[in-house]
């Protein structure tokens, strides 16, 4: 099963839309782990940039950044998956 | 959606409209704001707002502008995610066109704040994401022990370098070759900081690395080593459509309004960040309080009429 993680931080503009958008993908998509990484705690600065993640939100499929930024589609969501 | 007439349309939910929101509608006028993006404009980015009076201990500007959300939906404020591409005067009633359709008001508030433009030089684009940033206070904690520029000269870079001084190593400052745009106060406690490094009378002419970024070049020769690059250019929201709607603005795109926030333009009033002046919570909120009040007095002079 494929691991999905949305980096965010609470202080970006942007990101309450791609937590919303991913929220309504995984409710139509299941058959996969998702995580949401708060990015203003430590614990998810240390994982971000365990992985060299620089800016969010970011999506990352098992470990590899796939979209950066806003916006991105549920498409993108999609094709970033396969 | 066009047969809707409100008494009075802000545009932009940030503090300055959000205050307008609540002086208008809480004196029953029928009171929409419009806002493309999430509703708190940059308020939402301060992680911890120390200087708005009536919170001794603080409070983060999320929670500080769901407060004023609250506050305006409780006087019967409405709201609609819409992005206002432009604004028609008919005299007595005002039209604005939004990518969702066309709306009505006898008066509009612009509260459009500032927004964020890019440097525009070769390996931006590129680096996006990768070491290339537009918001401090959002990436600043991935630079923990890292070197990075900050690039611009208005009161937001200065904010971010304070931002970044928490978690990066090394910071170069780079206003450009303007300077900074005021004598910013912050910026006597900046100077002191021995990891602050100031590049005066210098602009960017590339960003670059391999899979990061990894320097960047200057206009005089120089290359800087370094790992992000922020990028803090402040312009006005929508000064677009401002400009073809014949809202008057100086130079740099800032809405000149009198002491009671009139644009030339009759019915259509500023505040905020978008007018240039304050570019603080406070100031915003003052802004947007007195733009409610002088549109106000003008749409109950048109029921007069």
């Amino acid at each position: 099963m494929k691991k999905i993680e949305l980096f965010y931080s609470p202080v970006c503009p942007h990101c309450p839309k791609a937590r919303e958008l991913l929220k309504e993908y995984k409710a139509a998509t299941p058959g996969f782990e998702y995580t949401e990484v708060d990015t203003y705690t430590s614990e998810g600065v240390d994982r971000g940039m365990s992985i060299n993640v620089m800016a969010v939100p970011s999506f990352v499929v098992d470990d590899e950044i796939k979209l950066v930024g806003w916006p991105f589609t549920a498409e993108d969501i999609s094709k970033a998956i396969q | 959606m066009s047969e809707d007439i409100h008494d009075i349309i802000i545009i932009g939910g940030g503090p300055a409209g959000l205050t307008a929101a609540i002086y208008a509608a809480r004196h029953n006028n029928k009171t929409i704001v419009l806002e493309g993006n999430k509703l708190g404009g940059k308020s939402l980015e301060a992680h911890w707002v120390e200087n708005y009076p009536g919170f001794p201990d603080g409070i983060s500007g999320p929670d500080l502008m769901a407060l004023m959300e609250k506050q305006a939906s409780k006087f019967g404020a409405e709201f609609s995610s819409e992005t206002v591409v432009g604004i028609a005067d008919f005299g007595e009633m005002k039209m604005l066109t939004t990518r969702k359709g066309i709306r009505q008001a006898k008066a509009v508030i612009i509260a459009t704040g500032m927004g964020r433009k890019s440097l525009s030089v070769k390996g931006e684009d590129e680096f996006k994401g990768r070491g290339v940033s537009y918001c401090g206070v959002c990436d600043g904690p991935f630079f923990r022990d890292k070197t990075v520029a900050i690039i611009g000269g208005g009161h937001e870079a200065i904010h971010d370098i304070e931002v970044l001084g928490e978690s990066a190593s090394k910071i170069y400052a780079i206003p450009g070759k303007k300077g900074y745009t005021e004598e910013y106060p912050e910026l006597e406690h900046i100077k002191k900081d021995s990891k602050v490094e100031f590049l005066y009378d210098a602009n960017i002419t590339e960003i670059g690395g391999s899979d990061f970024v990894e320097y960047l070049k200057l206009d005089n020769g120089d290359e800087v080593k370094l790992d992000g690059v922020f990028i803090i250019l402040e312009h006005v929201s929508a000064s677009t459509i401002l400009g073809e709607a014949g809202v008057d603005t100086d130079a740099g795109g800032c809405i000149l309004v009198d002491k009671d926030q009139r644009t030339n333009m009759d019915g259509i009033f500023a505040a905020g960040d978008c007018c240039c002046k304050g570019m603080q919570i406070v100031t915003a909120t003052g802004m947007g309080a007195q733009a409610a009040l002088t549109a106000m007095k003008y749409v109950k002079q048109l029921g007069r009429k």
